[in-house]
């Protein structure tokens, strides 16, 4: 009798059990779905201190504020990953992307597919040839290398020697800014009054390939270099060191771009004259804010247009602004410590050299 | 003497029954990650049609290399140079498609010859220079992805030829689908059926293990005529994997091939006194392998669209953990092509699985390496225990 009982009564909780299991499988995507909205964000890593401490906080920020949730992914800079990662965002049911390309080209599909499913996508940061992307959100690179060599001619004056010292060839960023340059100069080069020494790429962005080229502009115009622009501060630095080793350290004019910790202290000693920084807060609350409308079904209108291949996409740009000695305490006001160490630059420095109001950070 | 042979008659089988557990509860562990995932850690987002038609496109490239790995690694050899192979031949796809403008079918052509050439490397500086195949494949993860950077100009090309997308990208109609699903599945089901209702005398457990057998091959087929045929048909690089696995599973079990490259890992002795050629069947493997690669090359350069030269760094290892979790052995003389595509199921589940649930890639590789661990492990233990007794 026992047996008996205890047999049937397993059966019976395996079909609820069965039953239960199907239902909850079948039913639970139809509920997720009649939820608020979501965005995914493929980004492309999340090492890189900017995207986890400025970009994504923001971005999500904004897309909590538009009443919908954020599903943030990261690629390790694989562009296989990212695509699976794309098909499984997809696969649950979201209603705007924005990614971070890792591979340029590898974007356009990864676009195309989204399309498919009437998912509206933005690009971050990343160009991707694509004329299927709703917006691109970004700085103006183009803007910030030509607002770079006006503060060059503000601060010491465009005329004389002058050293390029870009990023990766091929890269957007490094071309843009390079171009936007030549905006500045090229009138000054035709006019005679500037002469540039010295123009190279670095491969990987390698800041001891740019202190060699420094180095060797340094040698073989006698050390008589008025200014280097850099395309970031990783080859500005290396300018720098090639400047320490002449002796010259604070007396050439130096830009650089991101401000970061490094960069900052060099600003704080003088040795930098100043480095753009890209306010990745606002751009990783824009792309949000884009994102959220999209996902809603109302129109957006990116202001400028960018040129990526072959192919235009509309441009959402960001401010970009130079941070230098005037205004270093400002910006770590803001920045430090999501981004930048504000102890870490100002430790060890002479009292009297200390920018105004820079004690406060030193307790 | 009677007593004897029924001794090693059971002896055998339990062998036999022991990886029919291990290959059962490997595919069993899948379905439950399947279930956690689903029910706990995601909205139930994983066993939705969409989703495992996904995962299923995900692993047909490292289960393809898989399968090629696993009869190297039955026979003793190794290749670390995979990941590589494949980004030059995907980087050479590129060149022709989008540089020089060559036509798909041409460029499937070289793409093939390209793999096969760089795999007849491999297997003649193994074979004529005597270097351990470990070494030879570890020099070509360098010089094989160097070369894909020169060619390339360390430039990704994107946006192949319509005909060269359509490669990975398109399905076989729903109609289709089910029926070849049906057809394949049915097939197997029925030599299941008839080998739990055959008259042999049987250890208790060989039976039980005949009905559990019969239960996945219905209840998969079933599935996948289900998910298939829902979302949007057999996805066409799942039906090349499909081939693949049927048709090196055929050569494994049923050819004279496939016994020598058993007989080659298990005893290399032994197998060349029986009159096999070893160094040419270890060339030919490696072909073979390069084979492998450059189809799952083709795939992935469909899926993706572009070509960088960078891609597939860990791919080799990958392959190799998919195949080891399946139960092939790393010293050779064992190993099953479907033991290699569940475990490579197993893989890809994980990655799909952590990254519907918003987990970072991280753990995914703690997650793979566990996995390895622990299967190895109690592989080892089982093994012991045996000896021991």
């Amino acid at each position: 009798m026992k047996p008996t009982t205890l047999a049937t009564s397993r059966r019976d909780f395996l079909k609820i059990g069965g039953g239960a299991v199907a239902a909850a499988t079948l039913g639970l995507p139809a509920l997720a779905q009649g939820k608020t909205g979501r965005i995914g964000f493929a980004m492309s890593t999340f090492s890189v201190p900017r995207f986890k401490h400025l970009d994504l906080p923001f971005f999500e920020e904004a897309v909590r504020a538009a009443g919908m949730e954020t599903v943030a992914v990261q690629a390790n800079f694989d562009a296989n990953q990212q695509l699976n990662d794309v098909d499984n965002l997809l696969a649950q049911g979201i209603d705007a992307l924005a990614i971070i390309a890792v591979n340029a080209g590898a974007g356009k599909n990864m676009v195309r597919k989204a399309l498919r499913d009437g998912v509206p996508v933005v690009a971050y940061n990343n160009a991707i040839p694509s004329s299927d992307l709703s917006a691109f959100v970004s700085r103006d690179n183009r803007g910030v290398g030509a607002s770079a060599a006006k503060g060059a001619d503000a601060a010491v004056g465009l005329e004389g020697n002058w050293v390029i010292a870009s990023g990766q060839a091929g890269d957007a960023v490094a071309d843009e800014m390079t171009a936007g340059y030549y905006d500045v100069l090229k009138p000054l080069i035709d006019a005679g009054k500037v002469n540039v020494v010295s123009h190279e790429f670095h491969d990987g962005w390698d800041p001891e390939s740019a202190r060699k080229q420094a180095e060797n502009a340094l040698s073989a115009n006698n050390d008589n270099i008025r200014g280097f622009l850099c395309n970031d501060d990783g080859t500005a630095g290396g300018c720098i060191a090639a400047l320490e080793q002449a002796g010259l350290a604070g007396k050439a004019f130096v830009s650089g771009q991101d401000a970061t910790t490094v960069a900052c202290r060099l600003i704080a000693e003088g040795k930098m004259t100043f480095s753009t920084f890209t306010r990745f807060d606002v751009m990783g609350r824009t792309a949000g804010e884009l994102c959220a409308k999209l996902a809603k079904g109302e129109a957006i209108n990116p202001p400028m247009t960018y040129s990526s291949g072959d192919v235009t996409v509309p441009l959402q740009p960001i401010e970009a602004f130079h941070v230098s000695r005037d205004n270093l305490v400002e910006y770590l006001d803001q920045y430090s410590p999501a981004y930048v160490d504000a102890e870490t630059i100002f430790k060890d420095l002479p009292a009297d050299s200390l920018p105004a109001g820079a004690e406060k950070f030193l307790k | 003497m009677a007593n004897a042979r029924a001794r090693d008659v059971k002896n055998s089988t339990l062998a036999a029954d022991t990886r029919k557990i291990r290959l059962l509860l490997l595919a069993f562990a899948t379905i439950l990650l399947w279930l956690a995932f689903d029910l706990i850690f995601t909205d139930g987002f994983v066993l939705t049609p969409r989703n495992l038609t996904t995962l299923s496109v995900q692993m047909t490239v490292t289960c393809i290399l898989a399968i090629g790995m696993t009869w190297l690694l039955i026979a003793r050899e190794i290749d670390l140079s995979a990941g590589a192979v494949m980004a030059l031949v995907i980087v050479v796809i590129y060149q022709l498609q989008v540089v020089h403008d060559v036509g798909t079918l041409i460029t499937l052509i070289v793409a093939l010859a390209v793999g096969v050439l760089l795999g007849l490397i491999n297997g003649s500086i193994r074979v004529v220079l005597m270097v351990p195949s470990f070494v030879v494949t570890l020099a070509g993860f360098s010089w094989i992805r160097g070369t894909a950077f020169i060619v390339s100009e360390g430039q990704t090309h994107a946006g192949a030829k319509d005909s060269f997308y359509l490669i990975s990208n398109s399905y076989l109609p729903p109609a289709f689908s089910i029926a070849l699903i049906v057809l394949i599945g049915g097939y197997f089901s029925w030599k299941a059926l008839r080998n739990t209702l055959a008259g042999q005398r049987k250890l208790p457990i060989s039976r039980v293990l005949d009905w559990l057998q019969l239960l996945v091959v219905v209840g998969v087929t079933i599935g996948a005529a289900v998910v298939f045929y829902v979302y949007r048909g057999l996805p066409f690089p799942v039906l090349i994997l499909l081939v693949v696995i049927l048709a090196t599973n055929w050569v494994s079990t049923s050819t004279t091939f496939g016994r020598h490259i058993y007989a080659l890992g298990g005893n290399p002795l032994a197998a060349r006194r029986v009159g096999i050629s070893i160094s040419l069947m270890t060339i030919g493997l490696f072909a073979l392998m390069g084979a492998f690669t450059a189809l799952a090359g083709v795939i992935q350069a469909s899926l993706l669209d572009a070509g960088p030269p960078g891609i597939g760094q860990l791919l080799a290892l990958n392959a190799i953990s998919a195949a080891i979790i399946g139960g092939t052995s790393l010293f050779g003389g064992y190993g099953s092509i479907w033991g290699t595509v569940v475990g490579s199921l197993m893989m890809a589940s994980i990655a799909n699985c952590l990254s519907l649930a918003g987990v970072d890639t991280f753990f995914q590789m703690v997650a793979t390496g566990l996995i390895l661990i622990i299967t190895i492990a109690v592989d080892s233990l089982v093994m012991n225990r045996g000896k021991g007794a």
